[in-house]
């Protein structure tokens, strides 16, 4: 669906400064029906090469290509695209149904579409009722409201999303959220979605993308990552009613390593390696003790991209 | 060639598109309570200045009024055109709009015909109030007052492209620090020819033609002296004034399209 070759992009900020690199030779594909998501902290360089993508500045080297299914020509490419840049201002003169015609038929849409299409993700998004008020007395969520039905009014085939969620209320964040998902499920949409938030991704993405300084730290399944750092630590819990003895046998066991003990409820937590469980289970049932529950370590997004970032 | 019709068509449609929101909501806010506020403040002190004058008082008053009806619409244009492009590129509504499937040409002059419009509207208030007071102070009509009214337009608009296309390559306070600057030497840099001083100075004297062919020659669209002492003048100076306009215009409009087209919008 989209492909990024080697992008780099170099910023001079004005004649006298020295000029940096926001981009060093990313490269991804995104494929069709795919929800990735594009994690990064604050000026890591999402919206730049977000911004290349769309056309709105050049990339120093590198290149973008769009597969055939998007179209040939600029127009038909675009015509298949919705974009949301992040945290934008509409004109605030006109009312939200205004604005949303006025996108609408910048893509080519008749009024009974856009009518239609308009209304549908306006109640779904909760803004109907506000739809003929002026844009200048809208909020931040209603503005990034609008902006979404305008981004889906035409029901494009790669959806971009700039921090789509920030500066969201929680049910504002679950609304768009849950619109994700479904325009996925329902028309099999490809989207992309940049994000600082780790968790938001995480929820809705099958593949990410790991941006840091400029550089691309990770690319691919977002399953593949956590199992990749999640299988190795399993997390034992025991009841133990036995003599202090055979306790401290267990505590010694080797690799093994005691997390905490609950002396009123004799109750024992330990991680043990994965290659080391079995024995360990059968050794501590041997002894009598009791197995209150048995688990693999999980490990957040979060917690393994700061590892990633952490390793270089 | 049918298909680059087909294109050629869809952009003019979506320019005429671009243009009607952008004047919508020109319309819909406070501008022109400025206008109308502006367009009484010029009555009064047309009237003032009737009041105040000896001999042919009429025409005192129009001569305010139309010298004030210019500066107000130039600085109406200034205005309007130093954030016409700038800040959709600040507030990041351009990046909705030029990512639809529409190209960078028919976006900017969407935006510029819409402004235009709003312009033209407020240069006809303004100048319809200067000639309703001359008219019920004793003046007479002359058909120079609607090329006057035209000219004034066609001032006020090119110094709308100007600053334009400036707002494209510099900040804000450079673009209006521009504009005015430009209007200023429009009016100025014919008069500094004819100087003995630059006559004598070789060196300057080019300079300043240089200058003379460069910045817009606002005396060419000032008809003012024509009503006022109700002087002719030829058709041809009219119709070379109105070429001369379009072409200067023209000129500002592919330039600024050029830099729009290759301009990096972040």
């Amino acid at each position: 669906m989209l492909k990024i070759d080697s992008v780099s992009k170099k910023f001079k900020t004005d004649f006298w400064s020295r000029s940096f690199w926001a981009l060093r030779g990313v490269s991804f594909e995104i494929a069709a029906g795919d929800v990735v998501g594009f994690l990064g902290a604050n000026g890591a360089g999402k919206t730049t090469l977000i911004k290349i993508i769309m056309g709105l500045i050049k990339a120093t080297h590198g290149k973008i290509y769009f597969s055939k299914i998007m179209g040939v020509s600029k127009k038909s490419i675009f015509s298949n695209l919705g974009f949301l840049p992040e945290r934008p201002y509409f004109y605030p003169n006109l009312t939200g149904r205004d604005f949303i015609a006025y996108l609408g038929k910048l893509n080519n849409l008749s009024s009974l579409e856009i009518n239609q299409q308009g209304q549908k993700w306006a109640q779904r998004l909760g803004i109907d009722f506000a739809l003929d008020r002026q844009m200048k007395n809208y909020s931040k969520g209603m503005l990034q409201r609008v902006g979404i039905i305008s981004t889906l009014l035409h029901r494009p085939k790669l959806i971009i999303l700039d921090e789509p969620l920030s500066g969201l209320d929680p049910i504002g964040r679950k609304e768009i959220k849950d619109i994700v998902a479904d325009v996925r499920k329902q028309y099999g949409t490809t989207i992309f979605f940049s994000s600082h938030i780790v968790p938001d991704v995480e929820e809705l993405c099958q593949k990410v993308i790991f941006l840091e300084k400029g550089k691309m730290l990770y690319s691919g399944s977002v399953s593949e990552l956590v199992s990749k750092h999640s299988s190795s630590k399993y997390r034992v819990i025991l009841e133990w009613r036995g003599c202090w003895e055979d306790k401290a046998i267990i505590c010694n066991y080797p690799n093994s390593f005691l997390l905490y003990e609950n002396e009123l409820e004799k109750v024992l937590c330990f991680e043990i390696a994965k290659e080391e469980k079995e024995q360990f289970l059968s050794f501590i049932m041997d002894k009598g003790a009791k197995i209150v529950s048995f688990s693999q370590k999980s490990i957040k997004l979060e917690e393994i991209l700061y590892n990633v970032n952490g390793d270089r | 060639m049918v298909f680059s019709w087909i294109e050629l068509v869809d952009e003019f449609s979506k320019m005429v598109l671009i243009c009607k929101y952008s004047f919508m909501e020109f319309m819909k806010s406070k501008i022109w309570v400025g206008v109308f506020l502006l367009g009484s403040i010029l009555l009064l002190l047309s009237y003032i200045s009737y009041s105040f004058a000896y001999g042919v008082a009429e025409r005192i008053a129009l001569d305010v009024g139309l010298g004030l009806t210019s500066l107000s619409t130039v600085f109406m244009a200034i205005l309007l055109g130093h954030a016409l492009i700038s800040k959709e590129i600040e507030n990041r509504t351009i990046h909705m709009i030029v990512t639809r499937s529409l190209g960078r040409k028919a976006f900017f002059l969407g935006k510029l015909l819409g402004v235009i419009a709003v312009l033209s509207i407020n240069v006809i208030i303004l100048m319809s109030m200067s000639f309703i007071l001359y008219f019920l102070l004793g003046g007479h009509y002359s058909p120079l007052m609607l090329f006057s009214v035209l000219f004034s337009f066609f001032e006020a608009t090119i110094v709308l492209l100007i600053v334009v296309f400036f707002s494209l390559i510099t900040n804000a306070t450079l673009t209006i620090i521009y504009g005015i600057v430009i209007y200023i030497l429009g009016y100025v840099i014919s008069s500094t020819l004819v100087l003995q001083y630059v006559e004598k100075n070789n060196f300057l004297a080019t300079v300043i033609n240089a200058c003379y062919y460069i910045f817009p020659n606002f005396n060419r669209l000032n008809l003012k002296d024509y009503i006022l002492y109700q002087k002719t003048i030829p058709m041809e100076t009219l119709m070379m004034g109105t070429a001369y306009a379009f072409f200067y215009m023209l000129l500002v409009i592919v330039a600024s399209l050029f830099i729009f087209e290759n301009k990096n919008l972040d």
